[in-house]
């Protein structure tokens, strides 16, 4: 059993993700601000974040870079609905 | 300045140009022709004059030759030759005088005293003043004053020596005066004047003419006064009342080089005046008829070059116009201009056909925009109806309790995705049935404070960022053909993004304002403002910033703006705020295209 962070700011989003991970037999936090997301990733063990990359205030990879920098290691996936230029 | 104004000053100026100078250079040459002869005609007259002078004096030496060999005087010179008393003969010149027509005639004695006198009797016994024994060596004649009783007189004079020692002299000669002149044969338009330089100041008694007295003359004293002095010919040209004259002086020598007479040629230029004006008038003549005739031509020229060019500039406002379909079938041209013509209309033509090509491309891209816009839009509530649709299906081998609740929040997520799906398409619908405006005479000012007025409660919520709405209505704008319902949709547009803009509070600031018929709105926040690439993709249909937007909303605001005839700028400064400025013409979209065709190229401004 892993335990998993997923972050978006769409409630349906965030909602549907964590249950398909519980049902997978996982544990599912879930958080919809990267900000927050960052505190929680610094503070707490995940063995994986999901992030969605496009968010009011803090973006997903303005999150991942922060991550980084401050030596955390913790596997982080980006999910992105929207198309992002040169990368679909 | 036209081509028809430049083509006839252009004329104008090439005709008086040309006249001035034929004219100027006729006048020239006229006067140099004059100028020659009448140097010939006065060379002739003076050449003239000394011949006659000459003749004269061979007369003068003549008589005197036949005086001093009469048998009397033979006599009288060998009488007093032996002492005899000269008084005895004191009347002899008289007769002798008169007999070979001198006016003047003395005798001398060999000491130089007067014997007799003939013009001055009573002079016997004087000394006499250029007559001696000495001076009859030369038998030349020459010119001398002579003293009368009354004033002295100018003479062509001689001297003669009659008997050996002791002998008499004789000395007597003529009056150089009008008679003289008489003798002279005067070409038309010239006459001849002597001044007798017998008096130490310039006298006017002493300037004699053929015809009678020249006492009025005194133009002529400075002339005279310069050969006296100088003693060398000199010229004048002198204006009298009826017309210029001009005045060759020459002077005449006495036997020892002193000026005694100036000799006055004159030759009027009345002719060569009259001349000069004739072709001065002429000139003026030719110089007004060919002006006449540049004027009449150019205008011609002028009109045919220019019709069809004016022509073919109403046909390119018409272009400009948005009239595309245009013919120049009715343009009458040939030549260049045709040439221009056609040029022109294969460039309407291509444009026509560029613009349509334009058109399609860009129809068909807005299309493509479309289709991705709503593909993405529709793909955002689908991802996680399509994630709970597994959950669900893995869910049923759970048990019922667990199931249930799996169930029901699956259900919530469904009907909020179905929910989202329902208003994108909605947004998409309304704008697509977004209608042609419906122009009525409205007021912006309304607009503007109704369209605020939506936004105070969402403003005054609590826990809504604190914003300061600032209204700074010009009272002048209250007048505008326009669609009230389609402006306070586009001013709802802008004040939502406005307010969007600043999460942390601001100033919201509209602004109504009415400059050269025309209503500015501006709607301005204090928010972070537009990077360079976000301002250049603004109006875009279908690009968004934020995370929640169709991207349609500034599309509308043009879309609005377009169809009221107006114009929609943004002026934005990253970290300042961001302020749209709307244009429209106060009367609608109408006067918008006829204040374009008035600013076209080539229409009088």
């Amino acid at each position: 059993m892993s335990r998993v962070l997923v972050v978006d700011d769409d409630a349906s989003t965030l909602a549907s993700l964590a249950r398909a991970f519980r049902l997978a037999g996982h544990e599912a936090v879930v958080c919809d601000d990267a900000t927050r997301a960052i505190v929680l990733v610094k503070n707490e063990r995940f063995d994986i974040v999901i992030s969605d990359v496009v968010m009011p205030r803090k973006d997903g990879l303005a999150m991942l870079a922060e991550l980084r920098e401050a030596g955390v290691t913790t596997p982080i996936v980006m999910v992105s609905g929207q198309a992002t230029r040169g990368v679909e | 300045m036209s081509l028809r104004t430049r083509l006839l000053a252009l004329v104008s100026a090439v005709v008086a140009i040309t006249v001035v100078l034929v004219t100027v250079t006729v006048s020239a040459s006229a006067r140099r022709s004059f100028a020659a002869l009448d140097a010939q005609r006065t060379a002739a007259l003076v050449a003239q004059f000394r011949r006659e002078f000459t003749l004269e004096g061979q007369q003068v030496g003549l008589r005197l030759d036949r005086i001093a060999a009469s048998d009397a005087v033979v006599r009288t010179a060998a009488d007093i030759a032996s002492r005899h008393d000269p008084a005895a003969y004191v009347n002899d010149a008289g007769p002798l005088a008169t007999a070979q027509g001198l006016d003047f005639l003395d005798l001398v004695s060999n000491d130089g005293r007067i014997v007799s006198s003939a013009h001055w009797p009573a002079k016997f016994g004087y000394r006499h003043a250029w007559a001696t024994a000495a001076d009859a060596a030369s038998t030349r004649e020459f010119l001398q004053v002579v003293e009368l009783p009354q004033e002295a007189a100018l003479g062509l004079v001689a001297i003669r020596r009659v008997g050996g020692e002791g002998g008499l002299v004789v000395a007597g000669g003529r009056r150089l005066d009008r008679q003289f002149l008489q003798s002279l044969v005067l070409p038309p338009g010239m006459r001849v004047l002597l001044y007798r330089n017998i008096e130490p100041e310039i006298s006017r008694r002493q300037l004699v003419t053929a015809s009678g007295d020249a006492s009025q003359e005194s133009a002529l004293e400075p002339l005279i006064a310069r050969v006296r002095q100088t003693g060398t010919e000199a010229t004048e040209v002198i204006d009298w009342p009826d017309g210029p004259e001009r005045i060759s002086a020459i002077p005449i020598d006495g036997r020892d080089g002193r000026v005694l007479g100036v000799l006055l040629v004159g030759s009027s230029e009345r002719e060569l005046a009259a001349l000069v004006r004739r072709i001065r008038w002429s000139g003026v003549g030719f110089g007004a008829l060919g002006i006449m005739l540049g004027v009449g031509l150019s205008y011609m020229v002028a009109a045919r070059v220019t019709r069809p060019v004016e022509q073919l500039a109403g046909v390119a406002r018409t272009v400009a116009g948005g009239e595309w379909d245009v013919r120049l079938d009715h343009v009458r041209t040939s030549g260049e201009l045709a040439d221009l013509a056609a040029a022109f209309e294969t460039m309407t033509r291509q444009l026509v056909d560029h613009r349509e090509r334009l058109v399609q491309a860009e129809r068909v891209a807005a299309w493509r925009e479309l289709a991705r816009r709503l593909a993405h839009e529709l793909k955002n509530p689908l991802f996680p109806m399509r994630i709970t649709l597994d959950n669900l299906h893995r869910a049923t081998s759970l048990p019922e309790a667990e199931f249930k609740e799996v169930f029901d929040e699956s259900l919530t997520t469904l009907a909020t995705g179905l929910t989202n799906l329902n208003t994108v398409i909605g947004r998409f619908s309304d704008f697509s049935r977004m209608p042609m405006p419906v122009l009525e005479d409205v007021s912006p000012n309304a607009i503007v404070t109704q369209a605020v007025a939506l936004f105070r409660a969402q403003l005054e919520a609590p826990g809504a960022p604190s914003i300061r709405v600032t209204l700074d209505l010009d009272p002048a704008a209250v007048n505008l053909r326009g669609d009230a319902e389609q402006l306070g949709r586009a001013l709802q547009n802008l004040l939502l993004n406005a307010i969007d803009a600043m999460p942390a509070g601001g100033e919201l600031t509209v602004r109504t304002r009415v400059i050269d018929r025309a209503v500015h709105v501006e709607v301005s926040d204090s928010g972070q403002g537009l990077t360079e690439e976000e301002r250049s993709r603004l109006f875009t249909p279908y690009y968004t910033t934020k995370q929640h937007g169709t991207g349609l909303g500034l599309a509308i605001v043009q879309s609005v703006v377009t169809d009221h005839g107006g114009r929609i700028r943004v002026e934005s400064t990253p970290g300042r705020g961001t302020a749209f400025h709307l244009e429209l013409p106060i009367g609608g979209p109408a006067s918008a295209l006829a204040q374009a065709n008035q600013r076209a190229p080539g229409a009088p401004r």
